[in-house]
């Protein structure tokens, strides 16, 4: 591929005062190495931090939905909660971050990784994750994941917190573990495998339908994870923080997922048959159909809709060869990209988009760091609200995928008129995103952006030159950020 | 004469206005026909929608989330309480369910089933169209439609464009011309600006109520639909029927989906006035689910369902369905509900009666030219 195509198919484009890599393949590979530091100034709340304030929010919720009976003033009372537990703050904050990261950042190759494996891995907009924890956990555990082995980021995804709250595994007991065992000689009703978790860690994680599983492999896949779930729940202190494992829940005996069999190892009632996840991970990882069905989904996000057998198989032939590791996965994606790329093109999504006409335009996007600084007590003021409104506007609010397949990739689901109208009415309205008419003028921020992120500038330049020459010059940032070849790469 | 018709979609998100041209001088002698199909995605469970209560079977199964206060409608069937306006149309001859039955898929993965629900084919992510989209592209039609994404259901139909509600403000067409000159090397892109360029001033205008409720989603859909020269095709797209765990009974998830379904029902019936005589709502989903419940008081996901149909253009309020049963050994796979009539065949003989086109050509144009019944007399008749 030409260089500066590639670093906006595998990147963000280039900033302004951004100097052009001289060998722009190394340049990509090299983000691979190293999981590159926030540069967010502000405090970053951990995960743990994070859970204590969403136990505590709903404990106080719960309470005054219990004693307030008054409506009028139980509202008052929610308003002040909202704000004293940034139930409407943190969100926004946590797009800050990414946004800030991507922008003004230094590896946005490694970014844009950690934005599709993100979506691969997709929180559902449910049970208030979204408002609390989603972020977090895609901040502080899926990205030191991406420098090591394919199987260990699908185990410990798999045992996070948001991800086992959202596809239920945490409410799922085997039909004969001990706990059933023990209310049948109570005559209490027995509570049930949850088959949630286990399809779509088949489905969407790992191997995909193509592996041919059947609905015997579903439910054997959900009696390996029976036991994973919340552990240390106590009345009155709210949903249970940590993740484990609980011998009582699991189903015992040998299971069988994909013809393969998974035996109940282990001694101790408490640990019998937890070893049996990891090595069924495992296996599904070092399978061909995982393979393949990660490699497209990859060259999908980075090359073009529809990626040929010659991408995947450069994919695949480095996961083999490095037995899953993803630095090299991801490397041998951008070299797939930089030898196959050139004649293809890639409509890129909504937030991709968005964060590549700010950084290719110097934007001041998301905005000053300070500006997200919070008492927990205000109002939320605008621009401390504006991200997520303009995300939603365009579609796309990566936290909130309505189901657990996460956001599309195609341009087929991503370009529609109502899409590309938001687009062009957002760029008709610059300061929004951070472009102020005071500043720089709109021409030569839109002049500096083509000469610097086009190979061969001229097409968009002329576009330009005919601009100034009819005085129509404050069109020009429509006219380049809303333009075929940004839209597209 | 021309008389022009619009189709059109909605979502908790989405509204798509089709408005296809029809140039056809057999057409203007006939009433404007609408057609509402409310895609309900994650899986809807018709037990819970539409209860069997013939026999002990389903109670028993379903210990924590049976539907206690259902309505009844025939000795075996009931109907959701939160189904409440389905349920008015039902007593006025207006409302009719085909039960036990389910797209011809049985592999139980949402993403491969939501996909068939609306290409109208048999494998997944296969067919690049949707069944409505090709049922449409007969004729010499133009479309408007109000959403965000353009749906696959829809995808096939010619000149489709779509709208949703904004607060932003698009650019005078000066300025638009100029991407349309950039656009011109690429025949997408440059389809799409063009529609959006046709459209009408109050299309183009940013509004300041850019709700997505619902029920304000249905009154736009309402209004369209009553206009003889409106559109003549909507499409709701709800999520959040997947419910593994706490679906609730007369209350919770499952309950509160469904009473979005009647908010639409309800919504269209106002804002339509004598237009809802001459239209059809009819519900979609993927699959159905289990008859026992599971570990975390919720359901699986499983395979027949019901259909639900309301509006005006129906005779006689009827459950129509070859039932198969809830014993064990008419169960599919011995878990879920079977399905004994290929959905496809209730959605063709609709589209039919709607379009006033030969039951055979909408198979051939829409669903390939599958093996699908006539269902025109058991749903109309």
């Amino acid at each position: 591929m030409k260089t500066k195509a590639f670093i906006r198919r595998v990147g963000f484009g280039l900033k302004p005062d951004e100097l052009v890599p001289s060998n722009p393949l190394d340049w990509a590979k090299d983000q691979m190495t190293v999981v590159p530091k926030l540069i967010w100034p502000g405090k970053l709340y951990t995960e743990a931090e994070m859970l204590d304030i969403r136990v505590d929010f709903g404990l106080a919720e719960e309470k005054i939905q219990k004693s307030e009976k008054d409506p009028s003033k139980a509202k008052v009372k929610k308003r002040k909660l909202y704000r004293r537990t940034g139930r409407k703050f943190f969100e926004r904050y946590e797009l800050a971050i990414r946004h800030h990261q991507a922008v003004h950042g230094n590896q946005p190759v490694f970014e844009r990784f950690w934005h599709f494996w993100g979506n691969h891995f997709a929180i559902v907009d449910k049970n208030k994750l979204p408002d609390f924890n989603t972020g977090p956990m895609q901040r502080e555990q899926l990205r030191p994941l991406m420098t090591g082995r394919f199987a260990d980021m699908v185990y410990d995804m798999t045992l996070t917190w948001p991800m086992m709250k959202s596809l239920d595994n945490f409410k799922s007991r085997g039909p004969n573990s001990d706990y059933n065992i023990n209310r049948r000689k109570k005559n209490k009703p027995e509570k049930g495998l949850n088959e949630n978790h286990g399809r779509e860690l088949l489905e969407l994680h790992t191997v995909s339908p193509d592996a041919g599983y059947t609905q015997e492999d579903v439910i054997n896949t959900a009696y390996i994870m029976t036991g994973w779930g919340m552990v240390g729940w106590k009345k009155g202190q709210g949903e249970a923080k940590k993740i484990g494992y609980q011998g009582s829940l699991h189903e015992p005996g040998t299971h069988i997922v994909l013809g393969k069999q998974y035996k109940s190892s282990g001694f101790d009632k408490k640990t019998k048959g937890k070893k049996q996840l990891r090595k069924l991970i495992e296996d599904l990882c070092d399978s061909e159909d995982c393979r393949n069905f990660i490699a497209l989904k990859l060259c999908r996000h980075f090359i073009c809709d529809n990626p040929s057998k010659e991408m995947i198989k450069t994919v695949t032939d480095a996961w083999l060869k490095s037995k899953g590791m993803l630095i090299d996965i991801h490397k041998a994606v951008l070299e797939a990209a930089w030898k196959y790329g050139e004649t293809e093109e890639k409509f890129l999504s909504p937030e991709t988009w968005l964060i590549q006409i700010a950084r290719m335009t110097g934007a001041d996007w998301p905005g000053d760091p300070q500006i997200f600084e919070y008492d927990f007590k205000s109002r939320l003021n605008y621009k401390q609200k504006k991200i997520k409104w303009i995300l939603a506007e365009l579609g796309h609010l990566p936290y909130r995928a309505k189901q657990p397949n996460g956001f599309p990739d195609t341009e087929a689901e991503w370009l529609s008129q109502e899409y590309l109208v938001r687009r062009i009415a957002l760029v008709n309205n610059p300061t929004q995103i951070g472009l102020y008419k005071n500043s720089i003028p709109e021409i030569d921020i839109s002049k500096k952006m083509v000469n610097k992120n086009f190979d061969d500038p001229k097409e968009l330049l002329d576009v330009l030159e005919k601009l100034e020459i009819s005085n129509e010059v404050s069109n020009s940032l429509i006219a380049v950020l809303c333009s075929r070849k940004v839209l597209k790469v | 004469m021309n008389i022009s018709r619009r189709v059109f979609l909605t979502g908790s998100a989405s509204l798509i206005v089709t408005a296809p041209m029809i140039s056809n001088a057999f057409s203007s002698t006939l009433t404007k026909k609408n057609l509402v199909v409310v895609m309900l995605r994650g899986g809807m469970d018709g037990l819970t929608a539409v209860p069997f209560i013939g026999n002990n079977i389903l109670a028993e199964a379903r210990p924590d989330i049976g539907v206690e206060k259902p309505l009844k409608i025939t000795p075996d069937f009931a109907l959701h309480p939160q189904l409440k306006t389905f349920k008015k149309l039902w007593d006025k001859d207006k409302a009719s369910i085909f039960h036990a039955t389910s797209i011809p898929y049985t592999g139980r993965s949402h993403f491969e089933g939501q996909y068939l629900m609306e290409s109208g084919g048999t494998k997944p992510y296969y067919d690049k169209t949707g069944w409505l989209g090709r049922a449409l592209e007969t004729g010499n039609r133009k479309s408007l439609s109000i959403s965000l994404p353009m749906p696959l259901i829809l995808r096939g139909g010619r000149d489709l464009d779509n709208f949703m509600p904004s607060s932003n403000k698009l650019p005078s067409d000066e300025t638009l011309k100029i991407l349309a000159n950039d656009y011109s090397k690429d025949k997408v892109l440059s389809n799409v600006l063009n529609t959006i360029r046709q459209r009408p001033i109050a299309m183009m205008q940013n509004s300041k109520n850019a709700s997505q409720d619902v029920k304000k989603l249905a009154k736009i859909a309402g209004e369209q639909l009553a206009q003889s020269d409106g559109p003549n095709i909507a499409v709701f797209d709800i999520a959040g029927f997947d419910t593994h765990a706490d679906q609730g009974g007369d209350n919770g998830e499952h309950a509160k989906k469904l009473r979005q379904f009647d908010q639409i029902i309800s919504t269209l019936e106002t804002e339509m006035n004598s237009a809802f005589e001459n239209t059809i709502i009819v519900s979609l989903t993927e699959f159905g689910r289990t008859l026992d419940q599971n570990g975390g008081s919720g359901t699986e996901h499983g395979y027949g369902s019901a259909i639900l149909m309301a509006g005006g253009l129906l005779n006689k309020s009827k459950i129509i369905s070859d039932w198969p049963g809830l014993e064990k050994k008419n169960l599919f796979e011995g878990r879920d509900l079977n399905s004994s009539v290929d959905a496809r065949a209730v959605y063709a003989s609709i589209l039919a009666r709607v379009l006033d086109s030969d039951h055979k050509q909408i198979v051939n144009n829409a669903f390939f030219g599958a093996n699908l019944p006539d269902m025109t007399k058991r749903i109309f008749g």
